[in-house]
């Protein structure tokens, strides 16, 4: 029998595979005791609070924290924590590549919003079992992010779990005024 | 496992029995009580056994279906599949169509990968924590299956992901127990795999009998046998199917797909299309986009790029001349897709940009105003006003006293 002499199984892929996530991906949990004051990243950060009271200012309007706050916030959204004495505030938080969340956008199966910048950021208050499982998956992108280099495979496992954390969001989030 | 002689097909496989057009992103619960006569679907479908016995026959290899056994068929794989007597098979199935997974497919070493996916066994009996992973999504999967709204969509597109990703790593661990050889599979399943695989490749059935040592008649009798269609018929559905896969991204030019999938001309891919799928690639494509069930929108990957430049380079001195420069698209495609896409032009979006970051450093900062117009890429200070009041009503300081107590 002759060798396999062709090298191009489903020709298409060239095409489609070039696409390359971008890599810069960062989670983790953090506690917050003291006053953060504001601050603003030039990539998408999501966070989610996992408990304690608070508030959250971001540029002009203040948001009360509770468990299961879930918030998108862009590179103009520059946002300022207050915990209440007593209570620090428990969250988790994601940040990844702005070309992450476009591409998300490009989804055959994603409408089309998403492509004007909003003034207040994507918000949503989770009920106790969509906040669990968004925690679970921020907790399964920071033990991915811990590693040093991330496999073809791993790295696709990250964005498969970003399209659900971006779908929670999507899913719950209150439609902010213009 | 494998049988070395095919078991022949009993009747014409049919397509659209679990990946219709209305059953994108839909959990299906599925019950065999006696047996589903040959199936050829033109997408890949996932399927999970609950509950029950049977057998499920693929391009003449038949595989034990227990509770458990989790499934990847592909648009080359025909099957039937048979509940044990007096058994009910529960099976939970759920399409996951090319243009998705085209779209979720990364990295160039994937080809390596589709290599040893393609070359192993399509079912898997799961234990253990595989099981229960897979039984997790689908659970998770199926409590958003009836809503369709975009982010229910991003979850069960994710999904999906996963549960492909599970597949892979069954079939590299598998693939390092049982490496590939041609011999161990029935003459007809290695040739209904060989065709798909090279499809886009200028295939002839005399190149391909003599790559098998056989002759042409042979090659179309074991065809026939177990995916029953002959060498033709086998090449032309596996090239439409990588056509229909890229009909999605609407920057793909069908003068670009039909070369793609290894035609010759365009006036055999138009004939050929029509054939098998009863309307022309224009048609499918319209159709593509308005489905019964789950709307879908077409892929453009470029308009995409631009947003990720824009928003990455607003506060600098971009134009639409450094834009296409940096990207490789030229100034006219750039306008049109904007256009076309998003009913906007480059000067809307990036002062979109500029001026929320501008509201945001009013609101937070005691900056100048003439260092925020800078700083959010206005070139004077005269613009950045002019145009914050065509926007917002009001000036930058009017701004700034209404919305700066809050901040500080």
């Amino acid at each position: 029998m002759k060798k396999l002499k062709y090298s191009r199984p489903f020709n298409s892929r060239d095409y489609f595979s070039e696409n390359l996530l971008p890599s810069e991906l960062f989670a983790g949990r953090k506690t917050i005791r003291q006053q953060i004051p504001f601050t603003q990243h030039d990539e998408l950060e999501l966070m989610l609070i996992r408990g304690g009271q608070g508030t959250l200012t971001v540029n002009a309007t203040e948001f009360p924290l509770s468990q299961g706050s879930f918030f998108c916030f862009s590179p103009h959204h520059f946002h300022k924590l207050v915990p209440q004495k007593g209570y620090p505030i428990e969250l988790s938080e994601c940040h990844v590549n702005s070309g992450v969340y476009f591409y998300i956008t490009a989804c055959p199966y994603f409408g089309s919003a998403g492509k004007v910048p909003l003034y207040p950021p994507l918000h949503a208050e989770l009920n106790p079992a969509d906040a669990l499982r968004a925690e679970i998956l921020i907790d399964e992108i920071a033990k991915e992010c811990q590693k040093k280099t991330l496999t073809a495979m791993e790295t696709q496992r990250c964005f498969f779990l970003l399209l659900r954390l971006f779908g929670i969001l999507e899913k719950f989030a209150r439609i902010p005024e213009p | 496992m494998a049988a070395k002689k095919a078991k022949p097909l009993c009747g014409k496989p049919t397509s659209g029995v679990f990946c219709a057009t209305d059953q994108y992103l839909r959990l299906q619960y599925i019950t065999v009580r006696d047996s589903i006569p040959p199936v050829a679907e033109d997408n890949s479908l996932f399927i999970y056994v609950q509950s029950g016995r049977g057998y499920l026959s693929v391009n003449g290899v038949v595989f034990d279906l227990r509770p458990g056994c989790f499934c990847w068929l592909q648009s080359y794989h025909i099957f039937s599949i048979d509940a044990l007597w007096e058994q009910e098979l529960h099976l939970a199935v759920v399409m996951y169509d090319y243009p998705l997974s085209n779209y979720m497919t990364f990295h160039n070493d994937t080809a390596q990968g589709l290599r040893a996916f393609a070359t192993t066994i399509p079912v898997y009996p799961l234990e253990g924590q595989t099981r229960d992973s897979v039984e997790r999504l689908l659970t998770e999967f199926a409590e958003c299956n009836d809503a369709h709204d975009s982010g229910s969509n991003l979850i069960k597109c994710g999904i999906l992901g996963q549960l492909a990703l599970i597949f892979f790593d069954l079939c590299g661990r598998y693939s390092i127990t049982h490496p590939y050889s041609m011999h161990q599979w029935p003459l007809g399943w290695s040739l209904s795999l060989f065709i798909s695989f090279f499809c886009s490749e200028d295939l002839i059935p005399k190149d391909v009998a003599d790559t098998f040592g056989i002759s042409i008649a042979t090659l179309n009798r074991e065809l026939r046998i177990t995916t029953g269609m002959n060498f033709a018929q086998t090449l032309n559905r596996a090239r439409i199917n990588l056509a229909c896969s890229a009909m999605l991204f609407s920057e793909l030019s069908f003068h670009f797909i039909f070369s793609y999938c290894g035609f010759r001309s365009e006036v055999a891919f138009y004939r050929t299309f029509k054939d098998l799928k009863g309307m022309t690639p224009q048609e499918y494509r319209i159709r593509s986009v308005n489905t019964k069930g789950t709307p879908r929108k077409m892929v453009c990957e470029t308009v995409e790029r631009i947003l990720y430049y824009m928003h990455s380079n607003y506060k600098e001195q971009i134009s639409l001349k450094s834009m296409a420069q940096e990207l490789y698209i030229s100034e006219n495609i750039i306008r049109t897709l904007l256009h076309e896409e998003l009913h906007t032009n480059f000067k809307d979006i990036l002062t979109s940009y500029r001026l929320r970051y501008a509201e945001a450093l009013l609101a937070v900062t005691d900056l100048p105003i003439l260092d925020i117009s800078l700083a959010s890429g206005f070139n004077s200070e005269r613009t950045f006003s002019r145009l914050f009041n065509a926007r917002n009503g009001m000036s930058p300081s009017a701004y700034r006293a209404r919305y700066m107590g809050i901040a500080t």
